[in-house]
């Protein structure tokens, strides 16, 4: 590889806010998406709290139903697209380029637009709460013909929903062609950490389904304002399309959210049990073949509207089948650990809890595959339970994990490692009691996305607010630690964690501005 | 840069991929439908104008009920009901029912009802030989319309099936096409 290092390749860079506005810097454009993702969990937290203010006793108390409804909707909307995706987004800007021995992302101006065009999608959907109608309060589904009677925010709800897909196709392109040009000498495809396999895999869902996505919205688009019948019965159209095509899109999408954490976790296990990770090869086609899945089983999301019984059937045993490469990653995980030299940093707790926790969300998931039994779960708060589980415990434990594993070496400061503890048992406490007595009232029957209950599931719902309000405080405790060690704090050593491996641990911490000029020899 | 130019190839490449997609979600349109007339999914029936005459079909002892379901879209002025709630049937017998219209408003109706079967796989051994349903009805202000059905149901009718429900919605056509 001849790479021409130019000479404005330094360590300069401008100051104040345009470093930030006109950046092409990876470790900048990391960093704009990671806080991006921290202002949006807490906006879409304070979404949850009135959620559950709502819901802590039955009867009406604090907010209409049509605003609840609204509440419900943004929060899915915000925490899917504006926190879970941009973190991992983030976490892929960071590391990535160090963890392939690549200067920086192979487009560094589509990298910078790709960013920066987020802040504008989320101020055009947050300010749908101030107009006319009301924020949109169909569901994050958005399902015709409900959403189709949002007021003045139709519009902007669809043209946010362009760009969040706009940005994360580009995002996802970018980290493709990092992956596969921008390898450092003798970086083979099979010897890629796995959160660059997982991200690799995630980008390619990405492009093949934000399309679709954008193709659907469009269409709800052309039929409130342009008089098309897409989803229109009376014009001969169908809803229930509008639900295969979201679905084929949805599908693979909880897929994007989950996959980098399977990365993360799959890279913070064998530092800490200080063994190498258990079946590599094994983890990279499980998270293929879970990739693949994912494009045929969309229907399982709608087993009751009116499916052929060959069609349940089908989508029945393909989405069990989805449970042998993710068991084949629970095993290989829970394998690292056996018998290693274990030790429970806060990076290693948040890794543990997703394994425990994650298995339990996937096991809810089976039970929701089956056909039949899915009738009797559908629309309750057993689905609240199930994909909260996989999400909260799921997605974000593992975005939480990555940053404490990664924050040394961002900042060159070690976190305060009993405050990170203490983050850490609160957060598990309390998530756990927010979301597994949803469990229970799931399966007696309480709907979800209703403002009210009746009073037999009054107790375990006033336990889930008391939970959720604790996990909301208890992530204040987060943002302290995040910034307290940016400020400063014990230096972190080059390797950090005794046990690390990979690229990015023989940078300095913090890396400097500009890393690998020259490619790294991998043996 | 030699690395530029490869990246930049890999982009456009998957530009290409991506608006691919975006036309798919296009295709998957007359997709479905196409999937939704074979199967009769949705209790789609539009398919089988053209299969009734070929069909001869034995008289079975069969017994079984059909229920009438009406819809109006526009309540305050249409009403739409069936002349009879159900009928106890035998399968492959030709029956007649109609449904009757009444046009509230004081402006001329142009309108259509379109038909749904329950359960859906029952859809496809329905065979309307003769149905309001496929043409659009002309409906004077406060005048009243019976609207004929004639229909058999197939012997092949799978025997767990004891109860069949046709719905139609009746839709204000002009409503539609008025508002583009």
């Amino acid at each position: 590889m001849s790479s021409v290092v130019k000479d404005t390749h330094h360590d300069d860079h401008p100051s104040g806010i345009m470093r930030w506005i006109r950046t092409t810097n990876h470790k900048d454009i990391g960093t704009l998406y990671l806080w991006f993702a921290m202002i949006m969990f807490f906006i879409g937290g304070f979404m949850a709290l009135i959620i559950r203010s709502e819901l802590f006793q039955p009867g009406l108390q604090f907010v209409d139903p049509q605003f609840f409804n609204s509440m419900t909707t943004m929060h899915a909307l915000v925490m899917l697209f504006g926190v879970v995706m941009p973190a991992f987004t983030g976490l892929a800007n960071w590391l990535i380029p160090m963890m392939v021995g690549g200067p920086d992302m192979a487009l560094p101006r589509m990298n910078n637009w790709s960013f920066w065009i987020l802040p504008f999608a989320f101020s055009m959907l947050l300010s749908t709460l101030w107009m006319d109608g009301g924020a949109p309060a169909g569901g994050w589904t958005l399902y015709p013909p409900l959403s189709l009677q949002t007021g003045d925010a139709f519009p902007f709800l669809i043209f946010s929903i362009h760009f969040m897909g706009l940005s994360s196709i580009m995002g996802a392109i970018n980290v493709i062609a990092t992956i596969l040009n921008m390898r450092a000498p003798g970086m083979t495809l099979m010897k890629m950490p796995l959160f660059v396999w997982t991200w690799l895999i995630t980008a390619f869902l990405l492009i093949a389904v934000m399309p679709v996505l954008a193709g659907g919205v469009t269409m709800l688009l052309t039929d409130k304002f342009f008089g098309t019948s897409f989803f229109n019965a009376a014009g001969g159209g169908d809803p229930v399309m509008f639900q295969h095509i979201f679905w084929f899109f949805g599908h693979p999408e909880v897929y994007i959210l989950i996959l980098p954490s399977f990365g993360v976790v799959s890279s913070i296990i064998p530092t800490f049990a200080r063994k190498p990770l258990f079946g590599y090869s094994s983890m990279v086609y499980a998270t293929a073949s879970i990739a693949f899945l994912s494009f045929i089983v969309w229907a399982h999301h709608m087993f009751t509207v009116g499916i052929p019984l060959a069609g349940e059937l089908f989508f029945m045993f393909a989405t069990m089948l989805i449970a042998v490469p993710t068991g084949v990653k629970v095993f290989n995980w829970v394998t690292t650990m056996w018998k290693g030299a274990m030790t429970f940093e806060t990076p290693m707790l948040f890794a543990i809890a997703f394994i425990v926790m994650f298995t339990i969300g996937g096991f809810s998931g089976l039970m929701l595959a089956i056909t039949p039994a899915d009738f009797q779960y559908h629309d309750t708060y057993f689905v609240v339970a199930h994909f909260h589980y996989v999400l909260v415990p799921g997605s974000i434990f593992a975005i939480m994990a990555a940053c404490y594993y990664w924050l040394p070496k961002w900042t060159g400061n070690m976190y305060p490692e009993t405050l990170g503890k203490i983050h850490f048992w609160l957060s598990t406490f309390f998530v756990n009691l927010t979301f597994f007595p949803m469990h229970f009232v799931g399966l007696a029957g309480m709907p979800r996305r209703i403002p009210d209950y009746s009073l037999q599931f009054a107790d375990y719902n006033m336990i889930a607010s008391i939970g959720a309000f604790g996990f909301g405080i208890a992530q204040i405790l987060f943002l302290y630690i995040v910034i307290k060690t940016i400020k400063g704090g014990k230096k972190a050593t080059d390797q950090v964690w005794d046990g690390a491996d990979g690229l990015e641990w023989t940078l300095p911490s913090p890396p400097p501005y500009h890393s690998f000029n020259t490619p790294p020899v991998v043996k | 840069m030699k690395d530029m130019k490869m990246n930049v190839k890999t982009a456009k490449k998957l530009i290409i991929v991506c608006f691919g997609m975006f036309l798919f979600s296009f295709a998957l349109v007359p997709l479905y439908n196409v999937i939704c007339d074979v199967t009769g999914l949705n209790g789609n029936t539009s398919n089988l104008r053209e299969k009734t005459e070929q069909h001869s079909e034995k008289i079975s002892n069969e017994k079984l009920n059909i229920q009438f379901i009406s819809n109006e879209i526009n309540k305050d002025k249409i009403d739409f009901k069936p002349s009879e709630f159900e009928m106890t049937i035998s399968p492959g017998k030709v029956y007649s029912t109609y449904f009757l219209v009444r046009n509230k408003s004081s402006s001329i109706i142009e309108g259509q009802a379109i038909p749904s079967v329950s359960p859906n796989e029952a859809s496809i051994y329905l065979n309307k030989i003769k149905c309001f349903c496929f043409e659009k009805q002309i409906i004077e202000p406060g005048e009243v319309v019976k609207l004929p059905l004639y229909f058999s149901v197939s012997e092949k009718l799978p025997v767990r099936i004891k109860t069949l429900t046709l719905s139609y919605t009746f839709f204000d056509l002009v409503k539609v096409s008025k508002k583009d």
